[in-house]
């Protein structure tokens, strides 16, 4: 298997307390959750891998259905049934915490890895006041102490203003963003070492959002916790990101640095998908698409899962291909990347069709 | 008659109010504010603004869903809402694509029932090859007809929301926020489709999105709401030259650019706060609360959407300091200089 390296370095050092920083406070290995009876179903997240370090953010993107946020609740250990992880390993901290109970877990999330959610309307309880909602959060790990002072600081940490006044208010008193905020500061609240964000500002309005991305590339900064953000939004990906995972019919396709993604992308679907956001620049022009739509996922997928879209589809893609590493830091599931053929714009095989 | 020159559609001082209940007193919301825009046979123009500005009310009132509380709308010169046949025969020439494609047709129905809806309500004719033809314009196989809507994609849905919106040849296809439920590949589908369907069939659209990057890329002209009011309305192509409005210029530093290195260099005009309450709107220039150039004098005097330069318009005190808070992106340095020389 080439997939498997033979030597991890970090590994051999997480027996001890003090981490480097280029230790991965995540590491996930062939993590593979399926929806459905074991052998039946769908398979959403289909052995994939991936690690965050300390103050790094890495994006997670990907169109509806792609497995991204199925992925997210994986490492939450929240899939609900008839979801299950069926395999592989979440190696939080050192510890794999897919074998823990879930009283473990309880405890793990919140300090060791919060999580912001995409609704902030369903993600706060509309009957209680967010004082006391974050006060719970204190609560679950025993921080007693000082909660008023504690949750007001938290509040006053994600630009809210008169932060001992909203602490009393319910969440159907405030602005999408201002509950957003409360949502990240929820999160945030016992200081954990890796935010897990899916699509947190995809119910925003763009200045709003704007607001909530800097607060967010701030937090991660000063405390220097990982970000996994969770995005079908190039633009949030390009402003955010230091790398980027690319999911695609609940795998990984490609996996480089930001400005590599989107300056060599090394898979057609990437290419295809950064094609595809409007340019501003060029009015009433047709833009170039990907044809077609990702496949059912219901159904059993056979050879390369992007075949029938892709414009450099031969005979080799009939077999399924590894992710594998084609440059530093770069890593893509196609095979003519990993024979080093280029992706030619030209021609006939043109890869910048105008489909409608 | 209304005679063939003038504009398809002109919007004059159109406002709505709406009687809500806040904090168990009666208040009127004013979701639209005077608002006057035209269209021309064939043309699109965009309207952009985030949640609450009032786009959707404007949307719903030109197809004729909503009747304004103030203000006419006039296709080809003639009330929209005129009484009797003339005013019926002329809402029923706008059509509407919704934003959500599967909560817009009945599930009960098939695809193909649900497009023919509109052929039918004006003659009962035949109506199976029309169906037919008209699917497969949108690049839907004309099997799809007789499926339920659930047994289509999201991207499908659409296709078929706009195959429903054309099939009775509509003058104008009001979209308000018809992309915003799809993923980013098939929403470039769709904007091509669109621009293709409108050479072949000259149909205006009115195109209603908060995503301005979608709104550049589709539109001939643009306009700019902020809390029930236009505050700029240009050409695209003047619009990506230089924004005259404040909130225009944050609105585009807040649309991120698909592309890390730009992201990281150019200047982001952060914004304080959040979109005040359309019930109680600030007084003078509603943006003034959250402008970065606001001084005394516009939360006194409300500006007048006037013109400037070529086919220009904006709600500003000072539309030649607007340059001054933005990056001149992406054109090269002195695109500010050029903007202030237009004023």
């Amino acid at each position: 298997m080439r997939r498997a390296a033979a030597i991890r370095p970090e590994t051999l050092a997480c027996d001890g307390t003090d981490q480097l920083s280029d230790i991965p406070v995540l590491r996930v290995e062939d993590l593979v959750t399926r929806f459905g009876p074991p052998g039946k179903g769908l398979i959403a997240v289909d052995h994939v891998s991936f690690s965050v370090r300390r103050g790094e953010t890495l994006g997670l993107v990907g169109e509806s259905g792609s497995g991204k946020s199925a992925t997210a609740m994986s490492l939450l250990r929240l899939v609900g049934r008839p979801g299950h992880i069926e395999g592989g390993r979440v190696v939080l901290n050192g510890v794999d915490i897919l074998p823990l109970s879930q009283d473990d877990i309880r405890k793990r999330r919140g300090t060791e890895y919060g999580m912001v959610f995409q609704n902030p309307m369903t993600a706060l309880n509309p009957v209680f006041s967010i004082g006391w909602q974050m006060g719970e959060a204190l609560k679950a790990h025993g921080r007693s102490h000082g909660r008023e002072k504690i949750i007001e600081n938290a509040l006053r940490d994600v630009g809210m203003p008169d932060p001992h006044r909203q602490a009393r208010s319910f969440p159907h008193q405030m602005s999408g963003g201002m509950r957003q905020r409360v949502v990240i500061a929820m999160g945030l609240i016992n200081e954990p070492q890796l935010l897990i964000a899916d699509e947190p500002t995809t119910a925003l309005d763009v200045t709003i959002q704007a607001q909530v991305l800097e607060l967010m590339k701030n937090l991660t900064r000063d405390k220097g916790a990982a970000l996994l953000l969770i995005t079908h939004n190039m633009g949030v990906i390009a402003r955010m990101c230091d790398r980027v995972a690319v999911m695609y019919a609940g795998e990984i396709v490609e996996e480089a640095p930001v400005d590599e993604i989107f300056e060599n992308a090394r898979h057609p679907y990437t290419r295809g998908l950064l094609r595809s956001v409007p340019d501003g620049a060029r009015p009433r022009e047709k833009m170039p698409t990907l044809p077609g739509e990702p496949p059912d996922m219901s159904q059993p997928q056979t050879g390369c899962r992007f075949r029938p879209r892709c414009a450099f589809a031969d005979e080799r893609c009939a077999t399924h291909p590894d992710l594998l590493e084609i440059g530093n830091g770069h890593k893509s599931r196609c095979w003519p990347a990993q024979a080093g053929e280029a992706f030619d714009t030209a021609g006939n095989r043109s890869e910048t069709a105008n489909a409608v | 008659m209304p005679s063939e020159n003038r504009p398809l559609l002109e919007v004059e001082g159109v406002r709505k109010e709406f009687q809500v209940e806040s904090r168990g007193e009666k208040a009127r919301l004013r979701a639209v504010d005077g608002v006057s825009l035209h269209l021309a046979h064939g043309e699109t123009l965009g309207i952009v603004g985030e949640s609450g500005c009032g786009k959707s009310t404007l949307a719903r009132m030109v197809v004729g869903l909503e009747r304004p509380t103030d203000g006419r709308i006039l296709t080809e010169g003639g009330d929209i809402w005129a009484p009797g046949k003339a005013g019926r025969t002329r809402r029923a020439s706008f059509q509407m694509v919704f934003q959500n494609p599967s909560g817009s047709m009945n599930p009960r129905r098939s695809v193909g029932a649900s497009v023919a809806e509109p052929l039918r309500a004006r003659d009962g004719s035949k109506t199976r090859q029309a169906v037919a033809a008209m699917l497969e314009r949108v690049g839907l196989n004309p099997d799809f007809a007789a499926r339920r809507p659930h047994q289509l994609s999201g991207g499908q849905q659409q296709r078929a929301s706009i195959a429903r919106a054309l099939i009775s040849n509509p003058s104008l296809v009001v979209h308000d926020e018809s992309i915003a439920s799809l993923d980013i590949s098939l929403q470039a589908q769709i904007l091509n489709l669109l621009l293709d369907l409108q050479q072949e069939m000259g149909t205006s659209y009115l195109f209603i999105s908060h995503d301005l990057a979608a709104v550049q890329m589709i539109s001939h002209r643009i306009v700019v709401m902020y809390l029930g009011e236009v505050v700029e309305a240009t050409t695209v192509e003047e619009f990506s030259r230089q924004p005259l409005h404040p909130y225009s210029v944050s609105l585009r530093s807040a649309t991120l650019v698909a592309d890390p290195k730009r992201e990281r260099n150019r200047p982001h005009v952060l914004l304080k706060g959040d979109v005040p309450s359309p019930l109680d709107p600030p007084s003078g220039c509603r943006f003034h609360t959250r402008c970065p150039l606001a001084v005394d004098i516009c939360a006194r005097e409300k500006p007048q959407l006037r013109k400037i330069g070529n086919a220009h318009m904006v709600a500003c005190h000072f539309p030649e300091r607007t340059p001054t808070i933005t990056e001149a992106v992406p054109g090269p340095r002195g695109t500010g200089a050029n903007a202030t020389e237009t004023a």
